[in-house]
C-alpha cells in the first residue's frame, strides 16, 4: 500500500547516501536515454516521490515479459524501482493466492480509485465474451474494464499487450486483441517486445515516477526515447550495409566477418527498438550481435508479416500460382483475340471487290 | 580496465596499423576533442553515454586503449561499487557504475575538472554533521 | 493497418495481383501481334533470315550516322537511363535476393555505392530527358499522355528505391512500400503502353533485319 514517506526519506532511513541515490539516478538517466547531465533533475524529483500502488494484470500471454522484467541483471535499479513502487497485485509474483489475491487487487483499487498505475502484459481475448481466458471466474475482458476505470494510466508491456502479439497471429482462435481496442479514455504507454527489454519496462516506471505523467510517444503509443530509431539505424553492423557486404547464409564467410544480415531476413530496418543500444542481459549482446537477423518482435503482427528469414525485398506470398494462371488466362484471351483478328481479315477480303477501269470511267461520266 | 597501453606503446600500435579504430570511434573522438575545447574556453562540462552509442565490441575495446589511464583513480562505495578514472587526457573521466552484483548499470565518460558524483553531497554533508554531533555527545558525556 | 502491415501486403497479394496483370496483358499482346500472321513470301529466299536479323538487332543499337550529333541528349540520355534501369534493377543485392527468393538463383551484386552512382545517373537522365520533351515544341507536339504515363512510371521505382536506400523522406518501411507499389504500378502499366517494347523491341527489329535478308537486303 502507498505510504506518505518520500523516496528519498526511505532511502535514507535504509542508510542509503545521497550520492549513492545520484548514482542510481544516473543510471536511470541512462536507462530512460535521457542525457546524462539530467542525473541531478532526476534525483531532485524522484526523491520527493511518493510510492504509487501499481496493479499488474497478466491475460494471454506466456510470462515471458515478467520472466523479462524480473530476470533483468540490474537487481539494485530494479529493487529500487520497486522500493519506489507498490506492487499491490501480480498473481505470478505475489504470495498470496486464490480469494486473498484477488481480495488485495479489490482493497487497492479502492483505496487507490484514479491515482493507480495499471500495468497489462498478454492481449485480451474477446471472441464468445472472452470466455478463453479467465482469471477467477472472471474473464479478461471484464477484469480489463473493471480495473482500467480506476486507472491513472496504463502500461501494456509486450507486444501481446500492446499489438495483440502471437495469440493475435491468423487465425487468432480466441479473438485476441491489444489494451488500446478495448481502453479508449486513458492514458495507455506501449511498451512493445517480444518480451521487451527490461531496462525499457523500467525505464518507463522511472519516467512515470520522476515526470509523473507520460512520456513522448509515437504513432503506436510506445515512448520515443526506446522506439525513436529503428534497429537498423542504430545497429553497429550499418557501416557493412552501406557497403553493400551481407552474410549470405549462417556460417559463411560474411556471417564470421560480421556482415550485415539483411539478406538473411533481418527485420533491423523496420524495426523500432531499444536493442542495438540498451542490448539483453545487461549489454551483454542483443539478437544481431549474435549472427541472427532481427525478427521485429516489437511492431505490431510481426508474427504475420512473411518469413523470419527471408529478406525485406522479397515477397511475402508464392507468386507461381497466380502467375501461372495470368499465363494461361493470357494465352487463352490472345489466342481468342488472335482469331477474332483473323476472322475479321478474312471477311475483309473477301467483301473486296475488285473495281475495273471501265467502272472508274463510268462513274467519272455521272459526275 | 586491465593491461592498457602507455603514451608509448599507444603510438606505436597507431604508427604500426595495430590500432585501428573504426569511423564510430574516430567521430566519438572528434566530440571528445570538441567538448575538451568548450571545457577549456567557456568552462562548461559535458558527458557521454557510452550505452546510448552503437559501439560494437571491439570499438569498446579501441575506445579504452586509446583513452588509457591518466592521473586519478578512484573507487565510490555506495550501492555498489563506482570506478572513476581521468584518462590519459585531462579533463576526461571515465565512468563505471556498478551494482552490488558487480554489473554495470551506467557507464559514461565526463568531460569536467571533476566528476560531481565525487563531489560530498549537500545532504550527505547536513546528516554528517548530525553524525557528528551524535559521536560527540557519546564521546563528551554531560559532566 | 500500421506501416508494416502496409508492408506486408504490398510484398504479398499486391505482387501477385499485379505480376498476374502483367503476365496477361503482355501474353495477349504478344500473342495477338504473333497470330495476326504475315503474307506468305513465294519468292525463293536469297539466304535463311536468322543470322541478318541478330545482325540487324545489333547494328539498329548504335546511333545512325548524324544521330549522335544532331541528338546527342536523346541518344546518350536514353542510353544511360535504359542502361542504368537494367544495371540497378538486376545487380543490386537487395534485387538479387528478389530473384533468388522467386526462381532459387542468384549471382554477384555490385556494390551499393557503385549502384548508388548509377541510380543518381539515370534519373538526372530521365529528368533531362522529359525536359528535353517538354521544351523542344516539335517533341511536345509528337507526345501524348501515354508518353507522360511511360515516363513516370519509369521514374517512380527509380527514385524510390533512391530514397529507400537513403532513407530520405519517409522511415525505411513506408518508402520501401512506395517503392514496391510503384514497381507493381510499373508492371500493370507496362502491357498496355508503350513500355511493351521492353518485349518487342528486340523481336521487331530481328524480323526486320530476317525479312531483308532473306529478300538479300542490308539493313
Amino acid at each position: 500500500m502507498p505510504d506518505e514517506q518520500t523516496l528519498e526519506e526511505r532511502l535514507r532511513q535504509q542508510g542509503i547516501s545521497r550520492r549513492g541515490f545520484l548514482k542510481f539516478c544516473t543510471a536511470m538517466a541512462s536507462l530512460m536515454a535521457l542525457p546524462p547531465t539530467m542525473a541531478t533533475a532526476i534525483a531532485e524529483s524522484l526523491g520527493k516521490v511518493r510510492r504509487p500502488s501499481v496493479i499488474w494484470l497478466s491475460f494471454q500471454e506466456c510470462t515471458g515479459c515478467t520472466e523479462s522484467l524480473t530476470r533483468s541483471h540490474s537487481p539494485t535499479v530494479e529493487n529500487l524501482i520497486f522500493d519506489a513502487i507498490s506492487l499491490d497485485y501480480h498473481h505470478t509474483l505475489q504470495a498470496a493466492a486464490g480469494t486473498a489475491a484477488e481480495a488485495a487487487r479489490e482493497t487497492a483499487m479502492k483505496e487507490n480509485f484514479g491515482k493507480y498505475l495499471l500495468i497489462v502484459d498478454g492481449s485480451v481475448s474477446t471472441k464468445d465474451n472472452g470466455i478463453y481466458s479467465t482469471i477467477a471466474g472472471t474473464t479478461n475482458l471484464q477484469m480489463l474494464q473493471d480495473v482500467a476505470k480506476g486507472a491513472a494510466a496504463i502500461v501494456a508491456v509486450g507486444t501481446c499487450a500492446a499489438f495483440g502479439g502471437i495469440p493475435h497471429a491468423n487465425p487468432n482462435p480466441t479473438g485476441a486483441v491489444a489494451v488500446t481496442d478495448i481502453i479508449k479514455d486513458k492514458p495507455i504507454i506501449n511498451v512493445s517486445g517480444c518480451p521487451p527489454i527490461p531496462v525499457v519496462i523500467t525505464g518507463v516506471l522511472a519516467h512515470y515516477l520522476t515526470f509523473g505523467g507520460l512520456p513522448e510517444l509515437d504513432q503506436y503509443n510506445r515512448p520515443l526515447a526506446f522506439f525513436g530509431d529503428s534497429i537498423h539505424d542504430r545497429c553497429y553492423r550499418r557501416p557493412f550495409y552501406d557497403q553493400g557486404k551481407f552474410a549470405k547464409s549462417f556460417d559463411d564467410e560474411g556471417a564470421r566477418n560480421g556482415w550485415c544480415l539483411y539478406e538473411l531476413g533481418c527485420k533491423g530496418p523496420t524495426t523500432h527498438n531499444a536493442c542495438a543500444t540498451a542490448k539483453w542481459n545487461n549489454g551483454v549482446s542483443f539478437p544481431i550481435q549474435s549472427g541472427h537477423p532481427c525478427l521485429g518482435c516489437s511492431e505490431p503482427n510481426f508474427w504475420d508479416a512473411g518469413s523470419f528469414y527471408s529478406a525485406l525485398s522479397t515477397t511475402t506470398a508464392p507468386l507461381g500460382v497466380w502467375s501461372g494462371v495470368a499465363i494461361a488466362a493470357g494465352a487463352a484471351a490472345g489466342l481468342a483475340m488472335g482469331a477474332a483478328a483473323r476472322h475479321k481479315r478474312t471477311l475483309a477480303k473477301q467483301a473486296h471487290h475488285v473495281v475495273t477501269v471501265e467502272e472508274l470511267k463510268k462513274k467519272e461520266e455521272q459526275s | 580496465m586491465n593491461e592498457l597501453l602507455n603514451n608509448g606503446e599507444l603510438m606505436h600500435a597507431i604508427d604500426s596499423g595495430e590500432l585501428r579504430p573504426s569511423a564510430q570511434v574516430l567521430a566519438l573522438l572528434r566530440e571528445l576533442q570538441v567538448m575538451i575545447t568548450t571545457l577549456a574556453e567557456r568552462g562548461e562540462p559535458n558527458s557521454i553515454d557510452i550505452r546510448s552509442l552503437p559501439l560494437s565490441p571491439s570499438d569498446y575495446e579501441t575506445l579504452i586503449q586509446i583513452l588509457g589511464n591518466g592521473e586519478v583513480n578512484a573507487t565510490i562505495n555506495a550501492l555498489g561499487l563506482s570506478k572513476i578514472k581521468e584518462t590519459r587526457f585531462s579533463g576526461v573521466w571515465w565512468l563505471q557504475h556498478l551494482n552490488s552484483h558487480d554489473e554495470i548499470i551506467a557507464e559514461l565518460i565526463e568531460v569536467t575538472p571533476l566528476p560531481d558524483i565525487l563531489k560530498t553531497q549537500a545532504p550527505d554533508l547536513i546528516n554528517s554533521a548530525e553524525v557528528l554531533q551524535r559521536y560527540l555527545e557519546k564521546l563528551q558525556p554531560p559532566n | 493497418m500500421t506501416a508494416n502491415e502496409i508492408l506486408t501486403w504490398v510484398r504479398g497479394p499486391a505482387m501477385q495481383f499485379a505480376l498476374a496483370i502483367f503476365f496477361l496483358g503482355i501474353v495477349i499482346r504478344i500473342l495477338e501481334m504473333w497470330l495476326l500472321g504475315r503474307a506468305p513470301d513465294l519468292a525463293v529466299a536469297r539466304q535463311n533470315g536468322f543470322v541478318p536479323g541478330l545482325r540487324t538487332v545489333f547494328h539498329r543499337s548504335l546511333p545512325a550516322p548524324g544521330l549522335l550529333r544532331r541528338e546527342p541528349l536523346v541518344y546518350l540520355g536514353g542510353y544511360a537511363f535504359h542502361l542504368g534501369f537494367f544495371i540497378t534493377l538486376v545487380f543490386f543485392a537487395p534485387h538479387i535476393q528478389l530473384f533468388y527468393g522467386v526462381w532459387g538463383i542468384r549471382w554477384p551484386g555490385l556494390p551499393a555505392s557503385l549502384i548508388d552512382f548509377i541510380a543518381v545517373i539515370s534519373i538526372a537522365a530521365l529528368v533531362a530527358l522529359l525536359a528535353h520533351r517538354l521544351v523542344h515544341p516539335v517533341r511536345r507536339y509528337l507526345s501524348n499522355v501515354g508518353d507522360y504515363i511511360a515516363w513516370l512510371v519509369t521514374f517512380l521505382p527509380l527514385l524510390t528505391g533512391y530514397m529507400v536506400a537513403h532513407e530520405s523522406v519517409l522511415p525505411y518501411a513506408q518508402m520501401l512500400t512506395l517503392h514496391i507499389l510503384s514497381i507493381e504500378l510499373l508492371l500493370i502499366v507496362l502491357p498496355f503502353t508503350k513500355l511493351t517494347h521492353s518485349f518487342t523491341l528486340f523481336l521487331s527489329r530481328w524480323y526486320n533485319g530476317a525479312m531483308a535478308g532473306r529478300k538479300g537486303v542490308a539493313s
